[in-house]
Parts: C-alpha cells; structure tokens; sequence
C-alpha cells in the first residue's frame, strides 16, 4: 500500500485581488545593511572618481621598434607620452627628442625616423657643441650602427 | 602652446640653420663650424606643431621664443643665449661684428 502524501499547511485566500501586508508604510525599502566582509583575505579598496576618463595610453612606454635597416637598438628607450590638441607625442626628454602622429603609432614611426636621421648626421658631423656631443654620447649607449 | 609650421621655418631663416629636405624638414645651426642646435618639424598636412618641444631643442625659454618667431631676439642675440647656457663653449664665442663701411662704399 502506498504511503500517503504529506500534508503541507495551505490557507484558501478569498476570490479576487488582495495586497499583501507592507511592512513600511512609506512604500520606500528598508535601507540596506552593508554587510561586514567576512574573509580575512578581502583587501580595502578605494575608488577614486575622477571626471576625466582614464586613458588607456600609458604615460611611459619603452621604444623598441628602431626602424632603420642599418641601426640597432642596444636598449629600449623609454619615452614619455602625452596627448597633444589633436595628436600624440612620444618624448625622449633626456635628449629633447620627439616624435608625434594623430596615433600613437604613427608617433613612435615619426620619433623612429627621426632619431635615426639624428643619429647619422651626429656620426657624420666631427665638430660638434657641447650639448649635441652629450646627445651623440647618450645616443651611443642606445643605438649602434649593424655590421655588414 | 602650439605654433604654426610658418612660424617654426621663421626662425629656421632668421638663424641661418642648415636644413635638409627628407620625409622632414631637419635644420642644424652650425656656429664657427661647429654644430651647435638641432631642430625639425614635419612636411605633414597636420597643422599641429608640437612648439613646445621645438623651442626645448632650441634650448630657449617661452618668451626668448616668442621673441625669435617676432623681431625681438635676432640671431646674435640668440648666439649670446646658447653661450650664457653653455650650448656654445665660451672660447667659441664670436660676436658677429658688423663690416665698418669705408668711405665712398655702398651700404
């Protein structure tokens, strides 16, 4: 004989709409607890709001895509970058060098072309002033001329 | 601070500096035979030109660069300000002095 189905207490509400009971009167939610975290490995975080949109550029980079068959880069450069009226510029502030593009991309292709173009005509120039034979010596510890 | 590409050829002139022609336009200024500053700005049709990093090459301050694009800071001028900085060694330093004109001469 199969056993019986338990009996689950029910009420028999009346035909029609009924609201249920509100616990605050004024219709607005009870206001939220925040809740006391738990884990010991939960770290504090702090938002900082700001109105500017954060950039996804970074404000450094290190450069090495010298584009110049006949040079080498011992080292990558690191530039400074920054957003111009409408273009992006790469800057190598050590040596006051620069290069700049409507992407940053092109930038770092302008800043290429230009220190390799800088760089050649330091090694050709034999009479230099005092701050440019400082550029050709930092340029040194940083870019090489490839065997052949 | 943003100039434009004319202004920047301005004091190329005003200079006297070398230039050569490649994708940009490169201008070295040779003093007494001794390159002593370099700058260079873009062919580009983009009329953005990073001025502030020029005039950081030309080793000037804002207004000593304000005073090559207008008539204030001539080119002797200019000479004597990389020499107080140190751009041009001391001992390199030569006034251009203006040729005295002798009597019966056209200016």
């Amino acid at each position: 004989m199969a056993a019986a189905a338990p009996v689950i207490s029910a009420e028999v509400s009346a035909p029609g709409l009924s609201r249920e009971p509100v616990e605050h009167e004024s219709g607005t939610l009870p206001k939220q607890q925040a809740i006391a975290p738990h884990n010991p490995l939960a770290i504090p975080v702090q938002l900082m709001i700001s109105e500017v949109a954060p950039s996804a550029r970074p404000a450094r980079l290190l450069f090495g895509a010298l584009k110049a068959p006949t040079l080498r880069l011992r080292k990558p450069i690191p530039l400074d970058l920054s957003i111009g009226e409408t273009e992006v510029v790469l800057t190598w502030a050590e040596i006051d060098e620069f290069g700049y593009g409507s992407t940053m991309g092109d930038a770092a292709e302008d800043f290429s072309r230009s220190l390799a173009e800088l760089y050649c005509r330091l090694q050709e120039s034999e009479l230099l002033g005092p701050d440019l034979l400082n550029v050709k010596q930092i340029l040194s510890q940083y870019i090489e001329t490839r065997a052949r | 601070m943003d100039a434009k590409a004319r202004e920047i050829d301005i004091i190329i002139k005003k200079l006297g500096m070398e230039t050569r022609n490649s994708r940009d336009l490169h201008a070295w200024l040779v003093h007494n035979g001794m390159v002593v500053v370099r700058t260079r700005r873009s062919h580009g049709k983009s009329k953005y030109v990073p001025a502030d990093k020029i005039r950081c090459q030309l080793k000037v301050n804002e207004s000593q660069f304000a005073g090559l694009i207008s008539c204030s800071v001539e080119k002797k001028d200019y000479i004597k300000i990389l020499t107080d900085k140190g751009v041009i060694a001391k001992e390199d330093y030569k006034p251009e002095v203006p040729n005295p004109i002798k009597k019966g001469q056209k200016p």
